[in-house]
């Protein structure tokens, strides 16, 4: 038989081996000291573990148990949406952003075009009322005499 | 027994609180039947196991309470849908297992809550001083290890369970728990060997 493995050797000091399996390594052990050393140090800290005794008070939990079951689980008395995840919330605001910025939008399509005709917002947009007839900015007399006087040399 | 049969002698049973005889797999089925006796007894048989290994793992005791009571708020919770197809333990654990990674997940977000409770007092320098220091000197070797390596010692040390019961509680596969028991139980060799000697 080969070395025992470290696997075999915890199952074996925790008492997991089927009897006969456990029963060829224990004789393995017998003639291979190598082996027998790694037991004896598994072993060691196995019973090192069982100084561990957590003896502290036992509590019966049952009564904050059922205090529990009366709430949400996880239940801290928070309305379930106050207990979202710092991601969930920042998705939640980016959502309700989006949706609002959409809604936002859609209104403003569908408000009704300007009273003004397209003819006069261009002349707005051009400032060629100054050149109208009824501008007080005087020009379009100016352009008449102009244009009669360059009639006039043609 | 006629189905309605059974059902009538579950009644029974969780009216007048006889339910120190049945099984596990029995109790929950009482429980999804809406028996909160039938909780009660199950907390009282499996409590102890479930805050020891709690505490051994997350190392501080009021973290320990909180997943003992929420695993077994969510045994409550998934009565209707349990299935006896492992043992109730095995289920059990695998409900503290997944709360207690909860847990380390949240306090590694606060690093403050990473430390592990105080340790005792000096030992008095006595058989029972030695003991303490020897349980102390367990105590932060087990803290010290991985994550994964600790979950899986303390249950095969502290709750009694073999490789494959471990991997059906944590999800893992066989060989991952064989491979974080061999790590874990060689590292505390290395960190214990001083005591041999002693």
């Amino acid at each position: 038989m080969k070395h025992v493995s470290e696997t075999e050797l915890i199952k074996l000091v925790a008492d997991e081996l089927e009897p006969e399996r456990r029963r060829l390594i224990e004789q393995h052990l017998a003639d291979c000291a190598q082996c027998r050393e790694s037991w004896r140090r598994q072993q060691a800290v196995w019973e090192a573990l069982g100084a561990w005794d957590e003896a502290t008070e036992q509590r019966d939990l049952w009564q904050q148990i059922e205090t529990r079951l009366g709430r949400p689980s996880g239940g801290t008395g928070q309305p379930r949406i106050l207990r979202l995840s710092r991601a969930a919330r920042l998705a939640a605001a980016v959502a309700l952003g989006v949706g609002l910025g959409y809604g936002a939008g859609r209104m403003a399509a569908q408000q009704p075009p300007p009273t003004a005709s397209v003819e006069e917002a261009a002349s707005e947009a051009l400032g060629l009322g100054v050149l109208a007839e009824d501008s007080p900015a005087g020009l379009f007399d100016a352009l008449v005499g102009l244009t009669e006087a360059q009639g006039g040399e043609s | 027994m006629r189905k309605d049969e059974t059902a009538a002698v579950s009644r029974d049973r969780c009216q007048s609180g006889q339910l120190g005889g049945l099984s596990d797999h029995e109790l929950m089925a009482l429980l999804g039947d809406g028996c909160r006796e039938a909780l009660a007894e199950l907390v009282r048989r499996h409590q102890g196991a479930v805050l020891s290994l709690a505490r051994r793992f997350l190392g501080r005791d009021e973290l320990a309470e909180d997943v003992c009571q929420e695993a077994f708020v969510r045994v409550f919770q998934q009565a209707g849908r349990y299935r006896p197809t492992a043992s109730f333990s095995t289920w059990l654990y695998r409900i503290v297992s997944n709360l207690c990674w909860d847990q380390r997940r949240r306090a590694a977000r606060a690093p403050a809550a990473l430390e592990h409770d105080a340790p005792d007092e000096a030992p008095e320098p006595s058989v029972a001083g030695q003991r303490d220091e020897l349980r102390q000197r367990v105590r932060q070797a087990v803290a010290a290890l991985p994550d994964r390596q600790r979950l899986a010692l303390v249950m095969h040390r502290f709750c009694g369970m073999g490789h494959s019961e471990i991997a059906a509680a944590t999800g893992w596969s066989p060989k991952a728990v064989e491979s974080c028991l061999t790590r874990a139980y060689a590292t505390l060799r290395r960190q214990l060997a001083d005591l041999e000697q002693s």
